[in-house]
């Protein structure tokens, strides 16, 4: 029970950011031609924040489905690492409890998970973790969606916007921290450019962000960042 | 499109990666060429899909996304939470089309 107050203690300042996505999340998902029921669900169904924006900005290109749920695996694919992690930590832990447990796994609980100091139970304080941000994701959503119900028509077009600032705001601390980041952003963003000028449907946003991961593998590493 | 079966589908690829440790008894790692490979996808990603997107949110005046995106950057340079950033992204927006 201690470790359980201290994961949600630990979450609070993570979840305020939480509610702020997913108000933007919400907001895009409208914006995108969802309703508030199937904006919600999205957040309490698939929990990962960047693979919802990106289906949510491939549904309003018109993308195909099955573009949208290859690009999410993609996406998604670097949980496979976190949970790894964290799933060493909670060997001795039933199966079952694994199994609810890594359903909410994503960048925010894995990077507390990891910073974390040592507890009592990793499994209880990780479960304390994964409701407040689960909460928190959810409800944003939901007053995200809800708030475009309030907002005029001509309003609502102009938040359009609201994605890509959601989107630069989200990058804009990894640009500053990382000059290798900047690098591959600015190539993988060249690379889409051109790209889209000969193929559409979200095609070319998988092969620019497969062909900019390629391209930072191969770089070589930071010693410090300056 | 019906979203209520895409979003089974995302949850679908997006919860077998998070539970496929769950499963495995042993320690096991990915390649760190992997690991490192999947680590630059969620930047490459947003990357593809601000550019050139922003500059399509309204595709008649390029110059609306343009502005509405400076404004974003320059937030968030200074490191403003992703509400207000967006707030002033939607206001800078609203000042071009009062000028257009």
């Amino acid at each position: 029970m201690r470790s359980f107050k201290e994961g949600i203690k630990t979450s609070l300042p993570v979840c305020i950011g939480m509610v702020s996505v997913g108000i933007s999340f919400g907001l895009s998902a409208r914006h995108a031609g969802l309703s508030v029921v199937q904006a919600t669900l999205m957040s309490m169904i698939v929990v990962a924040g960047s693979s919802q924006f990106f289906a949510v900005e491939m549904i309003a290109k018109g993308a195909s489905p099955l573009i949208i749920i290859v690009g999410t695996f993609f996406i998604n694919l670097r949980h496979l690492v976190m949970s790894t992690y964290i799933m060493n930590r909670l060997k001795d832990e039933s199966f079952i409890k694994k199994l609810i447990l890594s359903y909410v796994i994503c960048d925010e609980s894995f990077t507390l998970f990891s910073l974390s100091k040592k507890q009592e139970d990793y499994a209880s304080f990780l479960g304390g973790m994964n409701l407040m941000l689960y909460t928190s994701w959810s409800l944003g959503t939901l007053a995200g969606a809800l708030l475009m119900n309030v907002v005029s028509s001509k309003f609502a077009d102009a938040l359009g916007i609201a994605i890509y600032a959601a989107f630069i705001s989200m990058l804009m601390p990894s640009l500053k921290a990382s000059r290798k980041i900047l690098l591959t952003v600015v190539f993988t963003a060249l690379v889409n450019v051109l790209l889209s000028t000969i193929m559409g449907n979200g095609l070319n946003i998988i092969i620019s962000m497969l062909t900019g991961a390629f391209f930072a593998t191969a770089l070589p590493d930071e010693r410090a960042v300056v | 499109m019906n979203i209520y079966l895409l979003i089974f589908f995302m949850m679908l690829v997006t919860y077998i990666p998070r539970a496929f440790p769950a499963l495995q008894s042993k320690k096991r790692k990915l390649s760190p060429y992997w690991e490192r490979f999947l680590s630059y996808i969620p930047y490459t990603a947003l990357a593809a899909l601000i550019f050139p997107g922003v500059l399509g949110i309204d595709p008649s005046t390029p110059i609306v996304g343009l502005m509405g995106g400076i404004a974003a950057i320059a937030a968030s340079l200074f490191d403003f939470p992703v509400i207000l950033v967006v707030a002033l992204a939607v206001i800078a927006e609203m000042i071009v089309y009062i000028f257009i």
